[in-house]
């Protein structure tokens, strides 16, 4: 897998598969701290710090995205190791 | 998160006028000295790039949002610094496609690519032949047959995507179907091209192998190609007044750096939009007036666009330069092939369904 950030916003490609996948602002943001191996829950603290969310709803976003990562193979576990 | 299909990606970047794919000639040396080399032959050129200047590159090219880079040449391997830049290439996570005879590939390049899997796209080998003697009869280099079907094998082991390319001209073509047949045997993508060009300092030594007519009339197809048929496109896309993005990428998702650091449109439309030893590659891509008015070109401007054949026949800009010096004329020797393809079709009473049915992929 392939990452590119453009414009705030990343592409990510999958070398197995060629599709190509795009994360927005918050996506891209979420990303980054994975790549850095950051848990579940320092996501949604660096979430709702920076962005005027609630808690409860950077935490359903943040979830939602890593489940949906991980099924598409793109992080290894439902807790997000970049492969 | 959204998943993208490719084509709308690439439709994104080209509207975008963001870089996808560059093409790199990392050097126009060569170790082969094929009759219709358009380079004309091996050349050490001065100023080459080094792998200290794709060191600087690379960052400029991610920044940038480009993901494909086609290593060519030349022979890409040829390059003296050849194994730093492919490790350059393939560390800074770019999915590389590779254009090779195959000759100078080594077990220490497979085992570089395996060590970063699923980057290297593919690896396209120029094959000119089924036989020793056919294949060497082109590329004039004793042994090269052999070596490229050893790197075929090296690659296909290692479970690398291999395609095979095969330029059709007088010497070869009667070998055309046992290439194939050998591509089938090893599970690999053919193509084949029959369209020679003028070399690029405008010696027209390589013409001298074009098919001839009624050769081309025997083709199953004009040409091929991995990417699009010959016949595909939305009408809607061809009207006079839209941009000829439809079917030609240059300067809107890719380019072409030569082995120098000049940043072309594409490989034959020697246009130097600057040089990325001078300027960062972005700041060429968004800001030089050649891409720029290259973005802006419309289907009216081409001669191509009064002709009956078009768009089944897609002129190219860059075959048109280099055959007459002139990108809106229309390049004569596709317009040759058409004509005796659709010609054959027109007399066997085929009609576009048959024609699309020849389309390659």
């Amino acid at each position: 897998m392939i990452d590119r950030e453009i414009e705030g916003e990343t592409v990510l490609l999958d070398l197995k598969s060629g599709v190509y996948y795009s994360l927005n602002e918050v996506g891209s943001e979420i990303w980054r701290l994975l790549a850095d191996k950051a848990t579940e829950e320092e996501l949604v603290d660096a979430i709702t710090a920076k962005y005027e969310v609630a808690k409860d709803e950077a935490a359903r976003d943040v979830s939602e995205l890593i489940k949906d990562l991980s099924g598409e193979g793109l992080i290894i576990g439902e807790t997000g190791q970049t492969p | 998160m959204k998943q993208e299909s490719r084509e709308t990606f690439y439709r994104q970047y080209s509207d975008a006028a963001r870089p996808l794919r560059v093409q790199i000639e990392t050097t126009r040396r060569c170790n082969l000295d094929c009759v219709h080399c358009a380079l004309g032959g091996n050349h050490v050129m001065a100023g080459e790039m080094g792998a200290r200047d794709y060191e600087k590159l690379i960052p400029q090219l991610r920044a940038a949002g480009v993901f494909n880079v086609y290593l060519t040449g030349g022979e890409f391997l040829a390059h003296p610094e050849i194994d730093e830049i492919l490790n350059l290439f393939l560390e800074a996570d770019f999915w590389l496609s590779l254009q090779t005879n195959g000759v100078l590939l080594n077990s220490g390049h497979v085992d570089l690519f395996l060590r970063h899997p699923g980057k290297v796209r593919s690896v396209t080998i120029s094959l000119y032949g089924a036989t020793a003697e056919v294949h060497e009869s082109v590329t004039r280099s004793p042994g090269s047959f052999e070596k490229t079907l050893n790197a075929i094998s090296m690659l296909l082991a290692a479970g690398i995507r291999v395609e095979v390319i095969t330029l059709l001209m007088t010497l070869n073509h009667h070998e055309r179907e046992a290439i194939e047949r050998m591509c089938a045997d090893w599970d690999v993508k053919h193509q084949f091209n029959s369209v020679l060009v003028p070399c690029k300092d405008g010696s027209p030594d390589p013409l001298r192998y074009r098919l001839p007519d009624e050769l081309i009339r025997d083709l199953p197809r004009p040409w091929e190609t991995f990417t699009y048929n010959f016949t595909d496109g939305d009408p809607a896309d061809f009207k006079s007044e839209n941009t000829i993005e439809a079917w030609c990428s240059m300067a809107r998702s890719t380019g072409y750096l030569d082995s120098n650091g000049n940043l072309l449109p594409c490989s034959v439309l020697n246009i130097p939009a600057g040089n990325v030893r001078e300027t960062p590659f972005g700041e060429i891509w968004s800001d030089s007036p050649v891409f720029k008015r290259i973005r802006e070109l419309k289907i009216s401007e081409f001669e191509c666009s009064g002709c009956r054949h078009f768009p089944t026949c897609k002129p190219c800009p860059g075959l048109a330069y280099i055959e007459h010096g002139d990108m809106f004329a229309a390049p004569r020797e596709i317009c040759r092939i058409v004509e005796m393809f659709l010609g054959k079709k027109e007399e066997n009473h085929e009609g576009k369904e048959a024609l699309l049915e020849t389309s390659a992929y």
